[in-house]
């Protein structure tokens, strides 16, 4: 059934599960697919890639000026409460990236797909997703409806549920978050209730 | 070099990896992907349940320093992750899938990256406008 070309389970788990872990001992980040897609689609429709903010962080005295102004802002000048003084968040460590970065991380798994397809000599740009696509769900005009309605779902739900598979099911299954646990449920099992639907009805 | 640019790069490399590794693993294929959820092949099903004990050693392992963000049950985990769901049966594809695929040269996986820019924008719109609970951080 499987293609002798794919990688044995136990080769893939420890390269997959490798790149987390060693994402989080070097970088201290989690992998977040849909997390990064939110950054660059909030970044396209506000055309804020970050670069000024970055900057803020690297300068704490400029950053604490941004704070108070944006203090005033939202709340007004209070002269009579005596300002207990928002007490200015102590310089962390921050995983916060600029949504640039991001970009460049999305952009990147591309990469990764061409170098692997050029490895195993699959690489063949042409208007399919594979046979087994065609096969199961359609070519032509069905195909773009499945893809725009799917996506949009997977969009949309990825966004909501606040992760996808590497968010949710890599990094957050991992270190036994709640919340990962049932999303992971949920997508699992209904990718699961969903194709045999789909093997039922073809 | 300064900083943006070196974390830039490293973001990169992060990313080709794991791009890399989907594609070797099969992920990227829709009949693997289907034949996972329909448990007639389990490579992927294991591989996927190895690389979360891998990545849960690793937590384990460095836990020293900044604690990761958490991710709590909310009101949309439940009907989002269906969605999900649905739309990876369907497609074949979650979000860094979609990216993958289209270095491999399948070209209609452009349509279903615009489509998940698409849902995942106007979550963005419908949560502002209807919904109020935190979603947490859903930051890398």
């Amino acid at each position: 059934m499987s293609d002798p070309s794919f990688w044995p389970f136990w080769v893939g788990a420890l390269c997959l599960g490798g790149l987390v872990a060693l994402t989080w001992a070097l970088e201290r980040r989690l992998i977040a697919g849909s997390g990064s897609i939110t950054r660059v689609t909030t970044a396209l429709s506000d055309g804020d890639w970050g670069a000024a903010d970055e900057k803020l962080l690297n300068d704490q005295d400029a950053l604490q000026a941004a704070l108070m102004a944006a203090t005033l802002a939202e709340f007004g000048e209070q002269p009579d409460v005596a300002a207990p003084a928002a007490p200015t968040p102590p310089a962390q460590p921050s995983s916060w990236a600029p949504a640039y970065a991001h970009l460049v991380f999305l952009m990147m798994i591309g990469v990764g797909g061409l170098l692997s397809a050029l490895q195993t000599g699959t690489f063949n740009a042409d208007w399919s997703l594979g046979t087994s696509f065609n096969e199961i769900m359609g070519a032509g005009p069905v195909m773009i409806g499945y893809l725009v309605l799917g996506g949009l779902a997977v969009g949309f739900g990825t966004r909501m549920a606040s992760g996808c598979t590497t968010g949710h099911g890599l990094c957050g299954v991992s270190r036994f978050q709640v919340g990962s646990f049932v999303a992971t449920g949920a997508f699992f099992g209904t990718g699961i209730a969903v194709s045999y639907l789909i093997e039922f009805l073809t | 070099m300064n900083s943006a640019a070196v974390r830039t790069i490293r973001f990169g490399l992060v990313g080709l990896l794991l791009g890399y590794c989907l594609s070797r693993i099969g992920f990227t294929d829709f009949g693997e992907v289907h034949a996972m959820f329909l448990f007639t092949d389990f490579r992927m099903f294991l591989t996927f349940c190895g690389s979360v004990a891998v990545a849960a050693a690793g937590f384990l392992i460095f836990r020293k320093g900044r604690a990761p963000s958490r991710r709590d049950l909310h009101k949309g985990t439940i009907i989002g992750g269906v969605l999900f769901g649905v739309g990876w049966a369907v497609t074949g594809a979650c979000p860094s899938i979609a990216l993958a695929q289209l270095g491999e040269g399948k070209l209609p996986a452009l349509i279903t990256l615009v489509a998940i820019v698409a849902g995942n924008f106007i979550y963005g719109k419908v949560h502002q406008r209807y919904f109020r609970w935190d979603p947490g951080s859903c930051e890398a």
